[in-house]
């Protein structure tokens, strides 16, 4: 909705858009789910006590392997869409999409304690 | 006709140079630069008003920008250090990985904020060409990335310098700073027409 109202797609570039943005939210649900998965994984070490070393560093990797495919995916479908619109458009879209992740990543930021 | 103004800009600048989204400077950009707010409809006179203070004030807000970004750099350093409970051993081998970190952030800080600059101008003279639109992205990607980059190459490097947890533990804390600074960024800089 947010995406549909600032992007000004003709019919033409609507009909190649939206299946590209579909697949790209798809790739960013996977994303999220291992995200909370990292997430599940802290809440249950944290809650039983001091974290292992072996555990806060699977926890480290993960989170930083997460972030990296983020980066690596939206590269990926900024380079997709730009067969099929105007980079003008394309970078709108990567910028609300941008927006919209990074608000997202300052609420987990925000609401996930600090290892102690 | 909608501007960037010179006050985002500079409020951008020193956004990434914040420590911390919650610390003192918070609401301090203003003092170092034109009245911010010009990123929505806002009619011209008021914007020109804004270059020509920002113009006339430059030096000055040059000297208090330095200022400003030096005690958030001090305010960043507190933060940490109150927050990662460090032995005298390991405070001896965090503290220059930290400063190091720091100064490849800076790198990156610059490059992001070259991009908003040169976007700020683009934006501001009509609608966006696309060699122009596919530069700026491809800018702002390769920041993005180098800045995963950096902070895995940093993890690995604190790793063999102090406990996994008190890695994970500046880890988190850096990506809370970086997640405000960001936020504030994507709050800032208006879409892309």
């Amino acid at each position: 909705m947010i995406i549909s109202q600032n992007m000004d797609l003709t019919n033409t570039e609507a009909e190649q858009f939206w299946p590209i943005y579909d697949s790209y939210q798809k790739d960013l649900e996977g994303i999220n789910q291992r995200i909370v998965h990292t997430i599940k994984d802290y809440a249950n070490t944290v809650n039983k006590g001091p974290i292992p070393a072996d555990a806060a560093k699977k926890l480290v990797n993960e989170a930083l392997a997460e972030e990296e495919d983020e980066v690596k995916m939206k590269r990926a479908y900024f380079e997709k869409l730009q067969n099929v619109m105007p980079t003008t458009k394309v970078a709108r879209y990567i910028q609300m999409e941008t927006k919209i992740r990074s608000l997202l990543r300052r609420e987990m930021a925000e609401q996930i304690p600090v290892i102690y | 006709m909608k501007t960037m103004g010179l006050g985002v800009i500079a409020v951008s600048f020193v956004v990434m140079m914040q420590g911390c989204a919650s610390s003192q400077s918070k609401g301090q950009p203003a003092t170092a630069a034109p009245p911010q707010g010009y990123s929505s409809a806002q009619h011209e006179k008021a914007a020109l008003d804004d270059m020509n203070r920002a113009k006339t004030a430059r030096a000055g807000a040059d000297k208090n920008l330095e200022i400003l970004m030096q005690k958030v750099k001090a305010d960043k350093k507190l933060l940490v250090a109150n927050n990662m409970d460090l032995t005298d051993a390991e405070s001896r081998k965090f503290w220059p990985i930290y400063d190091a970190y720091q100064q490849d952030l800076q790198q990156i800080n610059q490059r992001l904020g070259s991009t908003i600059v040169e976007y700020a101008e683009a934006y501001n003279s009509g609608p966006l060409q696309e060699s122009k639109a596919q530069k700026l992205m491809n800018q702002a990607l390769d920041a993005e990335e180098a800045e995963v980059r950096l902070k895995q190459s940093y993890a690995e490097k604190l790793e063999g310098a102090i406990p996994e947890r008190k890695v994970a533990r500046y880890i988190q804390i850096e990506n809370k700073i970086r997640a405000a600074v960001y936020g504030v960024l994507a709050e800032q800089i208006p879409l892309a027409y």
